[in-house]
């Protein structure tokens, strides 16, 4: 698009003190719901070599193009923030979830398992070999020898 | 330790529940009187409604055995459980429902022993 130039000495003609409130703000518009789609209350750019059309348009371009920007650059910061967090987010899911899970775990059961282990750790080695086995073998094995 | 009664410990500590019948079979039955005392202490160790029934409801066996020494060996063990909920429940059982008075008494006397010890 091509930026129209702006006489700047227009605004040396105009004594703003004596235009109302509204006309101080260039802004602001007929329509209520579109502030840039109205036409111009104040006529500073009355002298000027671009219409007040072409002004409004060209600043409803930037704006737009202004408003588009910074919500790019906050989509931006956001996608980047998560990124960021991600690696914290997904740990902090996994300590919950660990968590999760030791609840619905059975503490005594957790508990004598761990005795169980503990005690097997004291035993005789061959001790720990034959509770590994089979019950079936373990018969076999206790009958032969006892008739011995 | 020979390795019949590291079997017998084995078995005692066995998570399979089917041990308690090879200890039953092969064990309470052996004419050896140290292997009757290990199967005893293996089916004490358990703890199960199953284990102390053997070793407190059966004529010959556990707090039962004709061997004295077996007989309170069983008896020691018993005493030396933690929890002996299951052990109060089967001798209950077993005063109020065994046909063998000579049974019956065993276990009374049991259970007012653990009573006085508690």
């Amino acid at each position: 698009m091509k930026i129209p130039s702006i006489n700047l000495n227009l605004f040396k003609s105009k004594n703003i003190s004596n235009v109302s409130e509204n006309q101080q703000n260039p802004f602001v518009a007929n329509s209520t719901n579109n502030p840039f789609a109205g036409s111009l209350k104040t006529d500073i750019f009355q002298n000027s070599s671009i219409n007040n059309s072409q002004s409004y348009n060209f600043l409803a371009q930037k704006s737009a193009e202004l408003i588009a920007g910074w919500n790019n650059g906050l989509g931006k910061i956001k996608n980047q923030t998560k990124e960021f967090l991600a690696p914290a987010i997904s740990f902090a899911g996994r300590v919950q979830a660990g968590f999760k899970k030791l609840n619905e775990m059975n503490l005594g059961d957790m508990i004598s398992g761990i005795q169980k282990e503990i005690s097997l750790l004291t035993l005789d080695k061959d001790v720990r070999k034959y509770v590994k086995m089979p019950v079936s073998d373990l018969r076999v094995e206790l009958a032969r020898e006892l008739s011995i | 330790m020979t390795n019949a009664l590291k079997i017998i410990e084995a078995l005692g500590r066995h998570e399979d529940s089917e041990a308690i019948n090879v200890l039953r079979d092969l064990g309470t039955n052996s004419p050896k009187e140290e292997i009757r005392e290990e199967t005893a202490k293996a089916l004490s160790r358990r703890n199960t409604d199953e284990s102390l029934r053997i070793l407190i409801a059966n004529k010959g066996k556990g707090i039962n055995d004709l061997s004295t020494k077996v007989a309170l060996s069983t008896v020691s063990s018993l005493l030396e459980l933690q929890d002996k909920t299951e052990l109060l429940k089967v001798l209950n059982e077993t005063i109020e429902g065994n046909t063998e008075d000579e049974i019956k008494d065993t276990a009374r006397s049991l259970r007012a022993l653990i009573n006085l010890s508690e």
